[in-house]
């Protein structure tokens, strides 16, 4: 019996999304790769606890010399060299990559096509507030959202709520204490008789 | 324009009623297909169409809920989930809506609005986390973008800084807000937004059925006497609720962290206000 055209085609494209990911993969681990934030640490060590060898920059290229689990030992332009969270680097430069690269495959849509990190804009734009004013009594609407982009929340307090709730990099320093299950309790038991129901541990 | 009209728009963590996508789809769609017509809307244009798309939306919410704590804590979760995201480079900015009507809206640019009546309506960290990173998905998509471009197109542009002429600039927001926000996002892009919100979910440690929980807890909350928008004019909670399970499968392989306790510890504050469901 001749081979279900369909089948073959789907077949194809399952081999070709495959491959394409297995090259990803690949492609990590030779470098290049760039940074995606600017929360990111080079560490001395392959844990989240590490201590910090340098601050790295958004959109910084560093060379992958090896993986292991979450982290990958990399070297700056400048030859430093360290550890960096996996989740802190992509294989592309920031840019309409990132969304493909979070989903593992082709994304359509994009975004902006800016790369340059804009956190540094805050401030409503002449034209919006000028477009607002226009409109009427919009006078309480503006300063509030002027007050939202005045808002920031310093870096550093952002890491110890990451750290705090072993988010982003820190999950690495999850125990069995700081995990349940998503929808059953986690039983607690003494010579295997439980003995209470815990929710939400952490 | 009811606000109602324009909630949908922003869209709501697909919480919202009463959308008629198929209009804006079509423009979407028409936009798509004109191809080399479409004028690129670069990361200054969307942040200050976001910003005037901001305070219309801060206007017809009756303002913000300005709670500091409550403020500082959607900020956490939001600037943890903004530099986890595939754009992590623009400047996100996040606000609490002065209504217990549950929703929450984004625009382009970075702004990302949740109500108090959401934030009320969640009961884990997880569960914010999946609403903001839904808002966030589509500011990373580009699911507003495209209606700008498509608008933005149909002027006349003479070079790259036309855009700040206070009549185009008008022109493009005012059909923003008038046409695309009366009648939401395409359908298709709420589900790209919940399948991205849930793979930001996951890259940052958080439980990636956070936004699941939450919607399924709303849909079944729904009774037939119930007069909220979410209830009463949005159908597809169902479906997101079922794509979203398709996905998860896809995760088993990630821990992920409810954060429950810190959630009661950092909103207890809305636990004294009446109506709070934790």
């Amino acid at each position: 019996m001749a081979p279900n055209p369909r089948i073959l085609r789907r077949s194809a494209v399952a081999l070709l999304c495959v491959g394409a990911q297995m090259v990803a993969a690949l492609a990590l681990a030779a470098g290049p790769v760039f940074v995606n934030t600017r929360y990111a640490k080079l560490r001395s060590g392959k844990t989240s606890s590490a201590p910090e060898v340098a601050k790295l920059a958004f959109g910084q290229q560093l060379t992958v010399a090896s993986e292991e689990a979450s982290f990958l030992q990399v070297t700056t332009a400048d030859g430093k060299s360290g550890w960096i969270a996996r989740q802190w680097v992509a294989s592309t430069a920031p840019g309409k990559a990132g969304l493909a690269e979070l989903l593992g495959a082709a994304a359509r849509g994009g975004g902006g096509s800016g790369v340059a990190y804009t956190a540094g804009a805050r401030g409503l734009a002449p034209e919006a507030e000028s477009h607002a004013a226009g409109k009427g009594d919009l006078g309480q609407a503006i300063a509030d959202v002027k007050e939202m982009e005045r808002y920031s929340v310093p870096a550093p307090k952002v890491e110890a709520f990451l750290k705090d709730g072993r988010l982003g990099e820190f999950a690495d320093q999850r125990t069995a204490r700081t995990l349940r299950p998503h929808r059953e309790p986690l039983a607690c038991a003494v010579g295997g008789k439980p003995i209470c129901f815990l929710r939400g541990i952490r | 324009m009811s606000a109602r009209g324009f909630v949908v728009v922003l869209c709501t963590a697909g919480l919202l009623p009463g959308c008629e996508f198929v209009n804006v789809h079509q423009l979407v769609e028409g936009g798509l297909r004109a191809g080399a017509m479409q004028l690129p809307v670069g990361p200054e244009e969307e942040i200050a169409y976001g910003g005037a798309v901001a305070v219309q939306v801060v206007a017809r919410y009756g303002g913000l809920d300005k709670t500091p704590e409550l403020v500082e804590y959607v900020n956490l979760v939001g600037e943890a989930l903004a530099i986890h995201s595939p754009r992590p480079e623009l400047p996100y900015h996040f606000a609490i809506l002065n209504t217990d009507e549950v929703n929450a809206v984004s625009a382009p640019g970075g702004y990302v609005f949740i109500t108090r009546g959401a934030l009320k309506a969640c009961r884990t960290e997880a569960e914010l986390a999946g609403i903001l990173a839904h808002e966030i998905a589509h500011i990373a998509a580009g699911h507003a973008v495209k209606i700008l471009q498509n608008l933005k197109s149909k002027q006349a542009i003479a070079d790259s800084t036309g855009w700040k002429s206070t009549a185009v600039f008008g022109q493009i927001v005012d059909g923003f807000l008038d046409d695309y926000m009366t009648k939401g996002l395409p359908q298709d892009d709420e589900f790209e937004a919940d399948r991205i919100g849930t793979a930001i979910l996951a890259r940052v440690g958080w439980a990636p059925d956070g936004l699941r929980t939450l919607l399924s807890r709303l849909a079944a909350g729904r009774t037939a006497e119930s007069k909220d928008r979410f209830y009463g004019t949005h159908p597809d909670t169902g479906a997101r609720v079922s794509r979203i399970d398709a996905l998860l499968p896809g995760y088993k392989d990630k821990d992920g962290v409810t954060l429950e306790l810190r959630f009661r510890d950092r909103t207890a504050s809305l636990a004294k206000r009446v109506g709070h469901v934790h």
